[in-house]
């Protein structure tokens, strides 16, 4: 049995499951996991809007900036990187966003959603 | 004097008719939030929604939502990018038919909603 394990067309059927299962290892680096602690270095740049009570965007209506805290990780994944790709147009967030790496978007979803 | 106790009332008057307008949208908002299907994927209290990339809306500023709502009206009636438009194939396909009263209403009573949504904590 053990004998048959190691034979020739065993093993490179062993490397052909490696191979395979690479590309997913490479897959999962690329959604970076969120630290909402390595976040509170990152956030000076939301809450001179979103953490200031009552402040208003002007374009192209005037409207309260949304509330963030408490909001789902996964929806404020969706809407930095809609506002990186454009798929989602303001002046200021798509330039925010655009400055973000996708662990900077991930700490800091991880950290505005754990504000409940 | 005549006068102006006629100008009193009828002010008290607009003032009954507005509150009892104002009462009636939320109503309307919530009859809407669920005509229009919004509940299948926020819930029903709009905060537990189906998939957690949509967002709590419960409880989120009245007039950020009215502004989302547009956005992706004018995102699925290609609108340019620079009138501020948001691009999403199901929002702009559930946005499209609501008309300037349904969103207003919509925003209303989303606003009025238990959240766990805040501004700083």
């Amino acid at each position: 049995m053990t004998l048959r394990l190691l034979h020739p067309r065993a093993t490179a059927a062993l490397t052909l499951l490696l191979s395979l299962a690479a590309p997913l290892g490479v897959q999962a680096q690329d959604t970076p996991i969120g630290d909402a602690e390595a976040a509170r270095s990152k956030i000076s740049m939301c809450i001179g809007c979103h953490g200031i009570k009552g402040y208003k965007a002007s374009f192209p209506e005037v409207y309260h900036v949304p509330m963030i805290a408490g909001q789902n990780a996964e929806y404020l994944v969706a809407a930095l990187n809609d506002y990186a790709s454009g798929a989602r147009s303001f002046p200021t967030m798509e330039a925010i966003a655009q400055t973000l790496s996708a662990q900077d978007i991930a700490d800091l979803a991880a950290y505005y959603s754990s504000l409940r | 004097m005549k006068t102006l106790l006629i100008a009193l009332s009828g002010g008290a008057l607009l003032c009954a008719g507005m509150a009892g307008a104002r009462a009636a949208d939320v109503e309307a908002g919530k009859a809407a939030f669920e005509k229009f299907t919004c509940v299948t994927c926020h819930g029903a209290d709009a905060k537990t929604a189906t998939d957690p990339s949509y967002p709590t809306l419960a409880g989120q500023h009245k007039d950020y939502l009215v502004h989302a709502l547009r956005a992706y009206q004018r995102g699925q009636q290609g609108a340019p990018a620079s009138s501020n438009i948001r691009r999403n194939p199901i929002m702009g396909a559930m946005a499209a038919p609501l008309s300037a009263a349904d969103i207003e209403n919509i925003a209303a009573w989303l606003e009025t909603l238990p959240s766990p949504l805040a501004v700083r904590k």
